[in-house]
């Protein structure tokens, strides 16, 4: 017993520093420049690798290829046992359509003579029978391996026949996707109640569906070392300006990933200021929302596999714009939007200003608000600067533990953070009332941005505000204020910039700042657009 | 000279109408540089105090005198369209000489930085930080000043487009709570030239006159820098005229409601005049937020003063990295801004007594005329002798 462990322990140790080195065998490889260039051309090789004369050869290299996976599927037809006449039906399990393939693939394949497929066989210039019988909408042909194997891990089946080289690819891709459902994010109550999916054909089909036009144009890369994730860039041609466009084409180029799991990735790696807090690119799940800013010259990327399209170029204003704002009344459009300037401001200013008023500025309160604030402070042990932090801090927890805690056990947030957090504390003199107002006001203002990136800034700035505004009062607030501002003015997102129809002020775009005027005074487009396609379909065209 | 982090950013830029290497400001923002500059102290310390309740003439006959040498400087950046003062006085005045005045002039932009610093870091002290020290309240303000500045003078000029606004929209309010609160008392600006012109005259010159117009020297350091070339004398009349009148306006507010007395004794007699308001005892102690709107005047006439010494240092070192200097001179700016004066009456003293008569009127007035001579005469001679050739 004890002797087979020794034996077992020595084997092992052998086998260990066997592989060992054989890793320092490798690394030395990839150091000598000789054997790099020599493993390179192999992997060249490997590239144009073709296929053979012989069925099962090619059918074992498919699956050497993938590893011989339990959900690849091989149907064999034989069509004349004495020739050696066989057809193979090759398809990856759960990403192809089985009725199809079924019906339009192995049905007729099935109906086919062995004099047919001979005389293709023997005759290549004669008319094609196999492309003639399989009835499916796309039908490639290869001899790679690498081209065949991609095909097929992308839903594709693949049609070998015996005596053959060329592999028929029958598109056949079909995949389980989530149904068309109404946005879970940016919700409107009139409007249209559509939204994004993780499938990019349907994204680009709800926006195709929009925009009946020749001039939308669609672009693909295929972004991602391990996944090759599919990235479209859509344009409207003439409306969206060129030099944007090939501006962002060439960061797209510039993408060098393993994989690319949300449009976030590519939002990282093309966004102009990596290190801002602001978002300088829109991400929607509404088709309507992109559908108008494509109609305002900018482009839109959609990403495989999220339902979250990328907007550029964004600028600051267009994160306070819903969509709803252009669906109501324009009197109420104006008047939400300028309520949503307002949430902004709370969310980001209130506790800086609540405690920077009452640590240096009581004057400021008037005296019977003063006395009554002073009361509900009276007994509390801490600093206001420390209930104020605390409490935004616990708030923060409560928000992240709604998001992240299981449905089944989401009533406790609200309990706990409700009535003990909140109830209890004031009663037991921990924190004051006030403080905890201010501190729920800012929370509710801060859910009314219709995009939830700019939220975010504001829920971070608003620690420096605080803490600016406990230090040295309004002072500093007004000047974490100019410096934000300073910093607002000098990002921009892909050469326009950030802050822009402000500052620079732009007169002709005032339209659709903090005032929405109606959609027919809507003459000319924003910035983004092409310089030369400013003008809209609008009323004085019309008119002439 | 480029204080903007490209960042690779330039192809790019050129679609939008504006190129990324050159600051180019709008004309807008021009302006609105032009007007808070103007603004800064004199709003803080109330014009032309020793006419009791005719501060508000010196005060027009200022804007007079402000357009007249504002004519001097776009004259002289009319001959030399591309450099500032620090460069086109060697060119003027020969290399040694020039430089000699280009570095007079860099030292006169610190030390009105510092003064400057040192009016609102006192006023902030005085009226509501009093157990802050002038250096803690001048730290907050330099550090901002230099975040801004390492984003370079066209962030700074959208900032001040910005602050514009909420100056603007503050003012109006505060003017408006004012007149709701039947504060405004006309008789206390009756009588009017009681003791005859003579005095008046004698504020004008060289107080009114130096502070805030003369100031506007500071302009031939960015008078390049501004896209649409043709209009910058209008543009610039405007911003006087304008602020000017902002500047009359505001004295006969101030008189009308505080009185002349009151007001030749206050410190800061917008803060005593803000102070008075009272509606329904709940709008009252506005002093706090004018104090905030003051601090935007400041930041601005610190940062262009700031701006125009490290942009003149640049120029006659020929540095290639001006960022470089924004930490040395902030530094130079911050300590100086303490030790410059031992307290604030001192400081006072010298800024109304010894600063108008020996550095203002020379740097203002004198070397710009002189400047101008030169070159016009220089201009003549050289076209007499292509005549005779």
């Amino acid at each position: 017993m004890c002797s087979e462990k020794k034996l077992e322990l020595l084997t092992n140790f052998l086998r260990e520093a066997g592989s060992l080195a054989q890793f320092f065998k490798s690394r030395k490889g990839k150091q000598g420049s000789q054997t790099d260039s020599a493993s390179n051309s192999k992997d060249k090789q490997d590239d144009v690798q073709t296929f053979t004369f012989n069925l099962e050869t090619n059918i074992q290299l498919i699956k050497d290829t993938l590893g011989n996976p339990p959900d690849i599927n091989v149907r064999k037809i034989e069509i004349d046992k004495e020739q050696n006449y066989t057809i193979a039906v090759i398809r990856m399990d759960g990403m192809s359509d089985k009725m199809e393939i079924n019906s339009s693939v192995i049905e007729p394949l099935t109906k086919l003579t062995f004099e047919q497929l001979r005389k293709q066989l023997e005759n290549p210039n004669s008319s094609n029978t196999l492309s003639k019988l399989i009835s499916v909408n796309k039908l490639s042909c290869y001899t790679e391996v690498n081209k065949v194997v991609h095909s097929l891990l992308q839903g594709n089946a693949a049609i070998l026949v015996n005596h053959s080289q060329e592999i028929y690819m029958a598109a056949t891709r079909m995949l389980k996707v989530r149904s068309i459902t109404e946005p879970t994010s940016q919700t409107v109550i009139r409007g249209p109640k559509d939204s994004f999916t993780e499938d990019l054909r349907t994204n680009t089909s709800l926006i195709r569906a929009r925009i009946t036009n020749k001039d939308l144009k669609l672009e693909m890369v295929n972004k991602g070392e391990v996944t090759h994730t599919d990235i479209e860039l859509m344009y409207i041609k003439g409306i969206a300006d060129e030099s944007i466009l090939s501006e962002v084409r060439r960061r797209l180029e510039k993408i060098k990933v393993d994989g690319i799991l949300e449009s976030s990735y590519v939002e990282e790696f093309i966004q102009d200021s990596r290190f801002s807090l602001f978002p300088t690119i829109l991400s929607t799940e509404r088709p309507d929302v992109v559908v108008s800013n494509l109609l305002e010259g900018r482009f839109a990327i959609f990403v495989y596999g999220t339902p979250y399209v990328l907007i550029g170029p964004a600028a600051f204003i267009q994160f306070f714009q819903s969509a709803e704002d252009y669906y109501q009344n324009q009197y109420m459009g104006t008047f939400i939007r300028i309520l949503r300037f307002i949430a902004f401001f709370i969310a980001l200013y209130a506790p800086g200003l609540y405690v920077a008023i009452m640590t240096h500025h009581h004057g400021l309160i008037p005296t019977t608000l003063l006395v009554s604030l002073a009361g509900q402070r009276e007994g509390v042990p801490f600093p206001i600067i420390i209930e104020g932090l605390v409490m935004e801090i616990v708030f923060e927890v409560l928000r992240e533990a709604g998001i992240r805690m299981p449905r089944a056990v989401g009533q406790t947030v609200s309990i706990v953070g409700a009535l003990i957090l909140g109830q209890a504390a004031v009663e037991a003199g921990f924190v004051s009332a006030s403080t905890v107002i201010v501190v729920s006001l800012t929370a509710i203002a801060n859910f009314t941005m219709p995009f939830f990136n700019v939220a975010i800034a504001a829920r971070l700035l608003r620690f420096f505000i605080l803490l600016l505004g406990s230090f040295i009062g309004l002072y500093g607030i007004m000047l974490g204020t100019f410096m934000i501002l300073a910093h607002l003015c000098s990002i921009r997102s892909f050469g326009i910039p950030y802050f822009e129809p402000i500052a620079p002020f732009r007169l002709n775009e005032q339209k659709d700042v903090f005032v929405r005027l109606p959609i027919p005074y809507h003459f000319s487009r924003p910035s983004p657009a092409n310089p030369e396609q400013k003008k809209r379909a609008g009323r004085k065209q019309n008119e002439k | 000279m480029n204080l903007i982090p490209t960042n690779g950013r330039n192809e790019i830029h050129e679609s939008t109408g504006e190129i990324m290497n050159e600051i180019k400001i709008g004309r807008f923002q021009f302006f609105t540089l032009l007007f808070l500059f103007e603004l800064g102290s004199a709003v803080l310390f109330g014009m032309g105090k020793d006419v009791k309740q005719d501060a508000w003439i010196p005060a027009l006959i200022g804007t007079l005198g402000g357009c007249l040498i504002y004519t001097v400087y776009t004259m002289l950046h009319n001959l030399y369209p591309d450099l500032p003062i620090t460069s086109y006085s060697k060119k003027i005045l020969g290399k040694y000489i020039g430089s000699a005045v280009g570095f007079a002039y860099i030292v006169y932009f610190i030390y009105l930085a510092t003064r400057v610093l040192r009016d609102f870091d006192e006023m902030l002290v005085i009226s509501q930080y009093h157990n802050t020290s002038l250096l803690t309240i001048g730290l907050y303000m330099i550090a901002t000043i230099m975040y801004v500045m390492f984003k370079g003078f066209e962030v700074f000029s959208r900032v001040s487009l910005i602050l514009f606004l909420v100056h603007t929209a503050t003012i109006t309010v505060i003017f408006a709570l004012e007149i709701a609160d039947n504060l405004i008392i006309p008789v206390n600006l009756l009588p009017v030239l009681e003791k005859g012109w003579i005095p008046i005259f004698k504020s004008v010159f060289p107080a009114s006159l130096t502070v805030p117009f003369g100031e506007l020297i500071v302009v031939t350091m960015f008078f390049r820098f501004v896209n649409g070339q043709s209009s910058i004398r209008n543009i610039g009349f405007m911003a006087i005229i304008l602020s000017g009148l902002y500047l009359t306006f505001r004295s006969l507010i101030n008189i009308a409601i505080i009185g002349p007395d009151v007001r030749f004794r206050s410190t800061f007699p917008i803060i005593s005049e803000v102070g008075l308001i009272n509606i329904a005892n709940f709008i009252q102690r506005m002093d706090s937020f004018v104090i905030a709107v003051l601090v935007i005047l400041g930041f601005v006439k610190v940062y262009i003063f700031y701006y125009c010494a490290l942009s003149g240092a640049s120029d006659l070192f020929k540095l290639k990295k001006p960022e470089k200097l924004i930490f040395p001179f902030g530094f130079i700016i911050i300590i100086f801004s303490v030790f410059i004066a031992p307290n604030f009456n001192f400081h006072m003293k010298i800024g109304f007594n010894i600063v108008p008569l020996y550095l203002h009127i020379p740097f203002q007035i004198g070397i710009p005329l002189l400047l101008l001579a030169v070159a016009l005469i220089k201009i003549k001679r050289s076209r007499l002798r292509q005549q005779d050739c």
